[in-house]
Parts: C-alpha cells; structure tokens; sequence
C-alpha cells in the first residue's frame, strides 16, 4: 500500500483519468474530490461493505433455499428462448 | 447455435446451459474473482430463478424481478451502471434483485439490484446508498396466491402448506 501526504489543494493521479484532490481537512475530516471517467465506479467503503455483507448472507443461505425446493426442481437455462439445444 | 455447457453446482444440482445465457459479471461485492453467472428458471411460473456461478460450484443465490412484489420500484440506477453496461436507458437492462430470508420472512435487497444487459449478456450489481431502499425489503403477499405461498420457501412443516414445494409455484391453480 502506498501512503503518501498531501495539503490542501494538492492531488494524486491513479492511472491517466482518475485525480483526486484533498478539498479540505478540519479536525479529522478529510474532504476530498475525485475527478474519473465515468465508467469507474466510486463508493464509500462502508456501502460497499454492507452489499458485501447482504451478499454472502444471502448466499450462505441458498442452501436452505436449496433444501426445501430440491435440486431436482432445476432447469436448464434457456431465458433467452429456447433456442440451446441440438 | 451455441454450444451447451453442464455444470454441477451443489446448489441446484445439474443444469445445461447455453454459452449464449452465460452472463459476465463485475464481481459482486463479497465474491471477488466470480464474474460468470447464469440465471436458472425455479420451474415454469416462479416468480423466482436462480443465479448460478458456474465458477463456484457451492454459490448460488436465489432472484426475483423486483416488479413482482414492488410495483412501484424504481432502481436506484445512475448514468455510471448503465455506462458500465454499455447502456444509455434503464427500460434496455434486465433486474433481478437477490432474495434472503431470515426465519420465515422473505426479503428483496432494493438497494443492490443486478443489472444485466441482456444483449450482450454483462451484467453489475449497483451498489447504491439510496435512502428509500434497503437490502431488506420484506416482501408483500403475493397477489395471486394469497399469503401462504410466502411461507413455502422456507417452511419446515410441508404438511400445513399444502402443495407448493418451495420456490416454485405449483401448477394446478389457486383455490
């Protein structure tokens, strides 16, 4: 990990498109900006987390899903019409 | 014709699927290194499918169009997916939202839809910090069914349930 100090008004670059700019830092807040091409996403870590967490719950919990409905219940995936076989 | 791939998953035992229903996925938070995915029919008129990792025999989750049970829903979708999508408008991308339980409830995570394009079959999950949706939204009776085919996902005693085996609806109509 690289860690590296910055004042305000200064930036690192991540890549060629990604800029991100200490706007602000008062009594341990931090206030930064993030300049990224669209297309990257940008989250608060404890969001992120949180999708995290519901998702390896839900997860853990196909198997009692599983339980009840039976394997046997399962198809094919055909969604897209019907058109795999052969 | 594409070609067809049987994969074993020890979740919902063997399945068959097409190279063309094969779905690539930004890993979803919490399983890194999984991107390829393939959404499984529970049976012919569930309001539930599966989605199958075919890189992980032991994950799978269980899903549903949101719009079953919320009418109203409105993903909370920005320019960002859909660009990450190769998207420009939310009515091109298939949603699924994916199921959990917790005793006999049943709940839809809105705030973390799977977004799929569904012609060239990628697909992400929107991690959103949207206030008006959580990742357990209870879900309401079904309509056509009436209550009790909530608890058959998850009910212990079949004998009070009647017919319906889990998941999936029964074919024979309701009373």
């Amino acid at each position: 990990m690289l860690v590296l100090t910055r004042r305000h008004g200064e930036s690192v670059r991540i890549g060629p498109d990604v800029r991100v700019t200490v706007v602000s830092s008062t009594s341990g807040q931090v206030r930064i900006a993030i300049d990224a091409p669209e297309n990257i996403g940008i989250l608060r870590e404890e969001i992120f987390e949180r999708v995290a967490s519901a998702n390896v719950e839900a997860a853990a919990q196909a198997s009692l899903m599983v339980s009840e409905f039976g394997s046997a219940g399962a198809r094919s995936a055909n969604q897209s019409g019907g058109d795999t076989n052969e | 014709m594409s070609e067809v791939i049987r994969f074993e998953s020890r979740r919902v035992g063997t399945i068959e699927v097409g190279e063309s229903d094969i779905v690539s996925f930004d890993p979803l938070p919490g399983f890194p290194n999984k991107t390829r995915f393939v959404v499984v029919a529970h049976a012919e008129s569930s309001d539930f499918a599966w989605l199958v990792c075919l890189d992980d025999p032991d994950l799978a989750f269980v899903v549903a169009s949101p719009w079953t049970f919320f009418p109203k829903y409105d993903p909370p979708v920005d320019r960002d997916h859909l660009a990450a999508l190769s998207i420009e408008k939310k009515e091109e991308v298939e949603i699924l939202n994916i199921v959990s339980l917790m005793g006999k409830e049943i709940f839809l995570n809105l705030s973390a839809p799977l977004l799929i394009n569904a012609s060239t079959r990628r697909g992400v999950q929107v991690v959103s910090d949207d206030p008006r949706y959580t990742t357990r939204a209870s879900l309401p009776p079904l309509k056509e069914e009436g209550p009790k085919s909530q608890s058959t996902l998850v009910s212990e005693d079949s004998a009070k349930t009647e017919a319906a085996p889990a998941i999936a609806k029964t074919s024979s109509p309701a009373p």
